[in-house]
């Protein structure tokens, strides 16, 4: 019986072993993950109640006319909504940033050298227009992934070129990379690494978008909404229980907000810190936070004066205040950093720092040695967006606490930038100090993110071996040797690095109590990928 | 006729002032601290493809032919591209005027009345109960912002102390303006309230000087009602002044309420101009802004028409 003809009805003698399997799977590896960031098993799978097909979910989510549909780049939050409501990748994410085959297209990966890596899909996965995923579709995605004309293939680059992807069978591709990595698989799980059809190309050419996912698009205008229905033909059987994906489009995160609260849609990605008390006191809606390690750094350009000398670097880290930087800013929605990222990874904090507390007299004294004082102060401009008020509320934060905590030794100040900051501001030639962020992300990434993608902080110094180890690191399949490696690179960034990282951001979304199937894990992307593309998810009435 | 030399030397007058407007956008649009090419692509790009992307967009030309070429397709039809969108401008930006256009009607059809009444009332009535209120009102709700005023709304009819109301406005693409009836009231009660206390203030103060004119007097002395002294004589010589101010607030409702717009996510031209602003759209800055600085050339031009159709004096001036 195809259960998708009847609309609504209740499936709880439906509820499959597989799926129970699956819950009761889940249980158990939350509970090791529970207690370290705090949260119960039980809310971790939402409420329980009886899964009712049907309904169309209406998700908001800010965004404007640069909003645009390409299944392998993404330049905003809406994008990204869209991408995983429709595209798949080979394989997932775990809590703890380990690719899991769990949710992914692949049945096997495997390799022997850190080289050659031999993919193959699941059986009977089928894309939207009908058409069976084969070893040419793998060739294809993977060719345009890593095009080196590409502005997506930026990360891929130093591994893998269109000439290493190469078909085996039907449903098997073969990935030759030019450098070993032994992390391969984490590519793979990245959420816009995902697989298309021969000849996809993105909406502004084509706009029958065609995926693997459970929802197909049925209509796209930018800046306003985008509707997908359901795939008949999805390959996790007995899934999507909703038909209808609507993501509407906001300027504001005021119009949003309302629009939650006056029940005109069901979600609201990305709330405000700002309004978080008013959404929990509402008893229609959820608040859920996730702390999987958004971060959102202060760069000190490390060859450029004032910051030049490393001592004055360790010198601003130990003048602030990160409990007062995070009550201030975000008011205690987030918890502290050490400087450091991808707190959900095991590689975090492999040298096992503590956590850096505020030290005025070492940092005063540190500022000595180099030549700083009251009439020879550290003078900068640190620079931020005016239209993101995390970024804007810690860099005025920051200089205030820096130039208060060092009596005069430190003059900074903090300015926002009202229009094309990421165009005129951020990374451009002579800014010293400016702001950034990163959504979480394991800590290999990350780090390439960091150094090779985006050198903000123009890490390392001259003479350094640390792109060499993080390249050695990759390739290393011995457990004892590679967490040498990590440990190494984590020093280096740790003592002579220019990012200060005070604490990870809570990235909170809030939904209608009506929503059900909400993973209530840390993820790199909210509602844990939205459901996994909204698959996950049923509306209760 | 001297009315039509006026209405034609007028708009030739607005067609300069639209020269010349094209002109200051398309310069300040050039003095833009970054680049549209940047702006589409984000951070996350390269060097080539930003080349490419700029090769596409033709801003390598220099600036008088990007200008010249841009004028001669607005005098021929062609509004050309959407940088950002790729989508014919006409395409792009239909649908919102039609939603601009709606709201506009739809809050001049209610502020305009009300506030003529309002105004001519005060003044009828001045210093008594009615006129103190009334102006006492009109100066806080001119004080207070749109957005603030906005928020008051949503908060008290839609999300905190009653449920009346949506909060936002939902008009799906390809729908006419009016598909969402209910999600209009609050976007155009905003706009109302933030309108009215500026042509109701005109209207009392013309009023009030018209009704102590000589003309009024002498038809009071002769035994005319006040009835008839107020609608014959009174109010259309009143009308004039008030006239070049509800022409400034159509204008405003047509193409400046990207606050309100925004603030109710009512997709328009306001909000329409502004995303394009941040984007770096500049064909659609650039005709939009035109558009509206049209509007404001256009509405002027009805008030004063207006205006000399009303007061016989200026008819008999043209002659």
């Amino acid at each position: 019986m195809n259960h998708f003809d009847i609309e609504g009805e209740d499936i709880v003698g439906e509820v499959t072993r597989r799926d129970l399997l699956r819950g009761a799977g889940a249980l158990v590896l939350m509970g090791g993950v529970a207690s370290t960031f705090g949260a119960s098993p039980l809310n971790a799978m939402g409420r329980s109640s009886a899964i009712k097909k049907g309904g169309s979910l209406r998700v908001g989510v800010v965004g404007d006319i640069k909003d645009r549909l390409d299944a392998h780049w993404i330049v905003s939050i809406p994008d990204i909504v869209r991408l995983n409501v429709g595209f798949e990748t080979l394989m997932t994410y775990d809590e703890s940033f380990q690719p899991t085959y769990a949710d992914g297209l692949a049945e096997e990966v495997t390799t022997e050298d850190a080289i050659s890596w031999i993919i193959r899909v699941k059986k009977g996965v089928e894309f939207h227009d009908g058409k069976t995923l084969t070893g040419d579709d793998l060739v294809y995605s993977w060719q345009r992934l890593s095009d080196p004309k590409a502005v997506h293939s930026k990360s891929l680059r130093p591994f893998l070129n269109p000439a290493g992807v190469s078909k085996v069978d039907n449903r098997t591709v073969k990935l030759t990379l030019l450098q070993p990595n032994s992390d391969f698989r984490v590519p793979l799980a990245t959420y816009t690494s995902t697989i298309v059809p021969v000849g996809y190309e993105n909406f502004a050419k084509n706009q029958t978008q065609v995926g693997t996912g459970p929802y197909k698009l049925k209509s796209f205008t930018p800046g306003v909404e985008s509707t997908h229905v359901r795939h008949t033909n999805y390959w996790d059987e007995g899934k999507p229980y909703l038909n209808e994906i609507r993501i509407l489009s906001f300027a504001d995160t005021t119009a949003l907000t309302n629009a939650l609260q006056g029940g005109q849609i069901d979600v609201a990605i990305n709330v405000p810190v700002a309004m978080l008390p008013t959404l929990k006191k509402n008893k229609k809606l959820d608040v859920y936070s996730n702390s999987a390690g958004k971060i959102t750094p202060i760069c000190l350009v490390i060859d450029m004066d004032p910051f030049k000398d490393v001592r004055t670097r360790q010198a601003m880290k130990m003048l602030i205040d990160r409990k007062k930087l995070l009550k201030q800013v975000l008011s205690n929605n987030g918890r502290l950093s050490n400087d450091d990222y991808s707190p959900a990874d095991p590689n975090y904090n492999a040298n096992g720092y503590p956590m850096q507390e505020q030290d005025i007299k070492g940092a005063l004294k540190l500022l000595a040695a180099v030549g700083f004082s009251k009439s020879n102060p550290v003078v900068f401009d640190l620079k931020a967006p005016d239209d993101d008020a995390a970024l804007s509320g810690l860099a005025k934060a920051f200089v205030e606490q820096v130039n208060t905590s060092s009596g005069g030794v430190v003059k900074a100040t903090a300015t926002t930038i009202a229009v094309g900051y990421w165009d005129t501001t951020y990374m451009a030639k002579g800014v010293n100090a400016f702001m950034t962020y990163y959504n979480p992300k394991p800590y290999f990434p990350q780090f390439s993110g960091m150094v090779f993608s985006y050198p903000e902080t123009h890490f390392p110094e001259p003479g350094s071996k640390a792109k060499d180890t993080y390249y050695a690191a990759l390739a290393e399949v011995r457990p004892k040797r590679r967490a040498a490696l990590i440990k190494s690179l984590q020093k280096e960034e740790h003592e002579r690095g220019g990012y200060i990282i005070p604490y990870f951001v809570n990235a909170s979304d809030a939904y209608s109590t009506k929503l059900q199937g909400v993973n209530k894990r840390n993820s790199p992307l909210p509602l844990d990928y939205y459901g996994m593309h909204f698959k996950n998810l049923w509306l209760s009435k | 006729m001297p009315i039509l030399k006026f209405i034609l030397r007028r708009l030739g007058l607005g067609v300069l002032t639209l020269f010349a407007v094209s002109v200051l956008i398309f310069l300040v649009t050039q003095a833009f601290p970054s680049d549209p090419a940047q702006a589409i692509l984000g951070r996350e790009t390269t060097p080539e493809s930003l080349d490419a992307l700029r090769q596409e967009l033709g801003l390598y030309r220099p600036a008088v032919v990007q200008f010249s070429d841009w004028l001669f397709g607005i005098l021929h039809g062609d509004f050309g591209k959407s940088f950002v969108t790729q989508m014919q401008i006409s395409e792009y930006i239909a649908a919102r005027v039609g939603n601009s256009l709606f709201l506009m009607v739809v809050g001049a059809l209610f502020s305009i009345p009300i506030s003529i009444a309002v105004g001519a009332y005060s003044a009828l009535k001045r210093d008594k109960k009615f006129d103190t209120v009334s102006s006492t009102a009109s100066l806080v709700l001119a004080a207070v912002p749109e957005f603030v005023m906005g928020t008051g709304l949503i908060m008290f009819l839609s999300t905190s102390v009653f449920h009346l109301l949506p909060a936002i406005t939902l008009i799906d693409a390809g729908e006419a303006p009016w598909a969402d009836l209910s999600g209009i009231v609050l976007p155009v009660l905003t706009l109302v309230l933030a309108v009215t206390p500026y042509v109701s203030r005109t209207m009392r103060a013309s009023m009030i000087e018209i009704l102590e004119s000589d003309y009024v007097e002498m038809a009071r002395l002769k035994g005319m009602s006040e009835r008839v002294v107020l609608l014959r004589h009174g109010l259309p010589n009143a009308l004039g002044p008030v006239f070049q101010v509800i022409a400034l607030n159509l204008a405003y409702l047509a193409g400046g309420t990207v606050i309100v717009e925004r603030l109710f996510n009512f997709p328009g031209i306001g909000s329409a101009l502004a995303d394009s602003v941040r984007g770096r759209d500049l064909p659609v800055i650039q005709f939009l802004t035109l558009m509206i600085a049209g509007v404001y050339v256009l509405m002027n031009l009805l008030a004063d028409v207006a205006t000399v159709l009303a007061t016989p004096r200026l008819r008999t001036s043209l002659k």
